[in-house]
């Protein structure tokens, strides 16, 4: 049962970055086989902010596996850039809930981590590691180890390492979602001047509608049992969305809109 | 039922079902292809043999007797000393706690194997010394695990215990001890194994009566059949109180925190 | 990663008292007040014993034989001390058990790595781990007696087989103790299975191999001990004490159990040490 198309293949151009054809993906499990999305179509465009929500178990995550190349879909391909989706891409930049930064490593190794992964000379990004602590304002503690760091520090060194090569994607699973509320707000609108500053795709899982709403411009709402996309709603709040635009009366429409599409009064 | 055998012939049930037979295989195959010492590893029917009529001429029991008992009687006391040690301390102030945990933690790390002559002359040849080597090896890990346990409880529901102006016994049994549970639970599961090595050893150092006595006896003769036979007895014995104790935990635990 | 649970990492009883140790050392001079406080209660404990041990023979409850005054094991503890009989004793058991650990070290932690980096491999092996974990090892301690003789072969064998376990145990579940989210994280970056284990699974299986590490040496001193006390005649503190007792000669019997206290206390708290210095961020594991 196919859901309401919501980016559907035929609109595929040049300026989309991501397009989900079909995908369908089923969990081995008992006591029954778990369907985690059911026939998900959806293209992305190339610079947009997308959100992801949902309640649990309607698959937003394993949607952003399997856009990352991190999980095969039992069913159906992803398209990034144009070319089939087999396995993980240089493109595409993942950062998860939990900071996981390796204690045994300083804050700048950390950040590094992607370039000695793939078999980079560290030392040619030592200056850019530097340059992305000194955007999230971490610079003095280059030399800490991640135990030394609050838990919305250790995120911004996530954030810095995610940057590190340079993604034209980048894939956030629930970020934020351990901070506190103040945190939380700090790095949503970090995370946005960088979006803004650099043209990247975001494709951002969240529990949170008003994070959701704040940060993209295309809401995905998915719902569990099977996982599927219910609506996709278009953010047409002005940027940049200040205080003004969060007092204004759209914006709690948008909000509204976005709970009546999951059920919530 | 297909859920069953999907769960079955999954690669690492059949092959973890394998192992058992392929042992076995292995063995016969060591030492009739003479690929192992006949001293140290002889043929898998002797061996069986020997434990069968251990079993059946009753040579054995009096000896399983005074070992299971030992065994069971030493963790019974050392186990619950250590609950009640623990309980005791968790009463007693900060640095009084710290103190004295301390201490008796570091003494755990003394061998049995030295305390067991000692024990011996003081308390005899007989089932008193083995009980005396099995309660003191039962006592640290139980005492360990209850007392880190003991002390889980949140600073909130201390305070709700005192709303409700509950006594200083009725803290501890209604909400200390049952939270403690599983982690005590954890400690019998070690305790019973340290008593079972302990017990062991003080017969082996020496003993009137046990497997361990059998064991040496057999040594002595040289029959190393039976002394296998011994061996596979005990694995026996350690699997059930393993098996005892993960039932016994899951009837009283039932509820996960 | 589940069927690990079915195997149960044995606590790491040893542990805490070593650890409380090295703080209280590294932190006693710096606050007098609960320097003194604990002091004081670290006084009373010991009064306590002192006083029950002297008491315990005027009242009847044991021979003064079998119990000499503290003050005579002391005495018989200082003269054992300055012979060279005891510290050749003790050099035998030492070297017994360093040879058993080696052996147990270099078997144990093979095994335990690969058992972690093949699942199928420890999987399919868990259940049998853990009953070997309810098998007490000394039981083979008369067997490689007699496979090897009086020899010291047979006590290092006995020290090997009792304390391998742990290690195989420890590495293997701490080799797949790192996060899900961590080894995602690497997949992302296509980092092959080779890099991933050494930058990794090996750091994040750190702190549960050295608990395995940790246990296995006192385990290898109790083989050693047990195998000196079974051989008749052989050398090693295990051995004075069978001796020192069949003479009933407590007092020295007692002080050896003292010297061999010392030593199993001092290897704890310097294996705690040494752990505190290679695991640097002990406490902040990657969960």
């Amino acid at each position: 049962m196919k859901s309401p198309a919501a980016g559907t293949p035929d609109r595929q151009g040049a300026d989309d970055a991501l397009v989900v054809e079909d995908v369908s993906h089923v969990f081995d499990a008992t006591p029954a086989p778990f369907v985690a999305l059911d026939h998900v179509d959806l293209a992305i465009r190339r610079g947009e902010f997308v959100s992801l929500v949902g309640r649990s178990g309607c698959g937003k995550s394993s949607l952003l596996n399997i856009m990352a190349g991190l999980l095969a879909p039992t069913r159906g391909r992803v398209h990034l850039d144009g070319t089939v989706v087999d396995g993980p891409s240089r493109s595409v930049g993942m950062m998860f809930q939990a900071p996981v930064l390796f204690p045994w490593r300083t804050v700048l190794s950390n950040v590094l981590l992607p370039a000695e992964m793939l078999g980079l000379r560290k030392a040619a990004y030592v200056a850019r590691a530097r340059e992305l602590l000194s955007t999230v304002g971490l610079s003095q503690f280059e030399r800490s180890y991640p135990w030394q760091l609050s838990g919305g520090m250790q995120q911004r060194v996530s954030l810095a390492r995610v940057l590190l090569l340079d993604p034209e994607i980048l894939m956030l699973d629930e970020p934020f979602g351990a901070l506190d509320e103040f945190t939380r707000e700090a790095l949503n609108a970090e995370l946005l001047t960088i979006w803004q500053s650099s043209g990247k795709t975001v494709v951002f899982v969240t529990h949170s509608i008003t994070e959701a709403v704040y940060l993209s411009d295309r809401v995905v709402v998915m719902s569990p049992n099977p996982g599927r996309i219910d609506r996709v709603i278009d953010i047409d709040l002005p940027r940049p969305r200040d205080r003004d635009v969060m007092a204004s009366s759209r914006y709690g429409e948008v909000v509204v809109d976005i709970r009546g599409a999951l059920g919530l009064r | 039922m297909r859920m069953l055998l999907r769960r079955a012939t999954r690669p690492h049930v059949v092959a973890a079902a394998l192992v058992l037979p392929l042992a076995v295989l292995a063995w016969i195959g060591a030492t009739r292809a003479e690929l192992v010492a006949p001293i140290l590893l002889p043929e898998l029917g002797d061996v069986l043999d020997r434990l069968w009529s251990l079993f059946a001429e009753g040579t054995i029991r009096p000896h399983l007797v005074r070992t299971a008992s030992s065994v069971l009687l030493g963790f019974a006391i050392g186990a619950v000393a250590g609950i009640v040690v623990a309980a005791a301390l968790t009463s007693a102030d900060r640095v009084s706690q710290r103190t004295y945990s301390t201490m008796l933690a570091s003494l755990e790390a003394v061998p049995i194997v030295v305390i067991a002559p000692i024990l011996n002359t003081l308390f005899g040849f007989g089932m008193s010394s083995k009980v005396a080597a099995a309660s003191v090896s039962a006592f640290f890990p139980v005492f360990v695990t209850a007392f880190a346990g003991l002390s889980l409880v949140s600073a909130d529901e201390l305070k709700l215990m005192r709303s409700l102006r509950a006594s200083r016994l009725q803290v501890m049994v209604k909400l200390r001890l049952p939270a403690a549970l599983p982690a005590i639970f954890g400690g019998l599961r070690i305790a019973i194994a340290f008593s079972l090595v302990a017990t062991v050893i003080a017969e082996f150092v020496g003993t009137d009566r046990g497997l361990g006595y059998l064991m040496l006896r057999f040594r002595g003769a040289y029959d190393t059949a039976s002394m296998w036979a011994i061996i596979l007895v005990f694995a026996g014995l350690g699997a059930i109180a393993f098996v005892v104790l993960q039932v016994a935990e899951r009837r009283v635990v039932h509820w996960r925190r | 990663m589940s069927a690990i649970d079915s195997v149960p990492v044995t606590v790491p009883v040893a542990t805490t008292s070593a650890d409380d140790l090295v703080t209280a050392f590294l932190t006693a001079g710096r606050r007098h007040r609960r320097f003194r406080a604990v002091a004081g209660r670290v006084a009373i404990a010991v009064a306590l014993v002192l006083g029950t041990w002297y008491a315990l023979p005027p009242l009847g409850v044991v021979e003064r034989v079998f119990l000499p005054a503290p003050h005579d094991v002391l005495g018989r503890l200082i003269e054992l001390v300055q012979t060279a009989s005891l510290w050749e004793n003790a050099r035998a058991t030492a070297s017994v058990a360093l040879w058993g650990y080696a052996v147990a070290i270099a078997i144990g932690l093979t095994s335990g790595v690969l058992l972690g980096t093949v699942p199928f491999l420890g999987r399919a092996l868990a259940p049998y781990l853990g009953a070997l974990q309810a098998l007490p090892k000394v039981v083979f301690a008369p067997l490689l007696i007699t496979w090897l003789g009086f020899g010291n072969e047979s006590k290092v064998a006995t020290a090997a087989i009792v304390a391998m376990l742990p290690i195989v145990i420890d590495t293997m579940v701490g080799l797949q103790s790192c996060s899900d989210d961590a080894v995602k994280l690497l997949r992302s970056y296509r980092t092959s299975r080779w890099r991933t284990f050494w930058l990794l699974r090996v750091p994040a299986s750190l702190p549960l191999v050295f608990v395995g590490l940790r246990q296995a040496l006192l385990l290898s001193l109790a083989g050693t001990l047990l195998a000196e006390a079974l051989i008749g005649s052989s050398e090693g503190l295990g051995h004075l004490v069978e001796l020192y007792n069949g003479q009933i000669l407590m007092d020295r019997a007692y002080a050896v159990v003292v010297v061999v206290a010392c030593i199993a206390l001092v290897v704890s708290v310097l294996l705690a040490w040494l752990e505190r210095r290679i695991i640097y961020w002990r406490g902040h594991e990657l969960t």
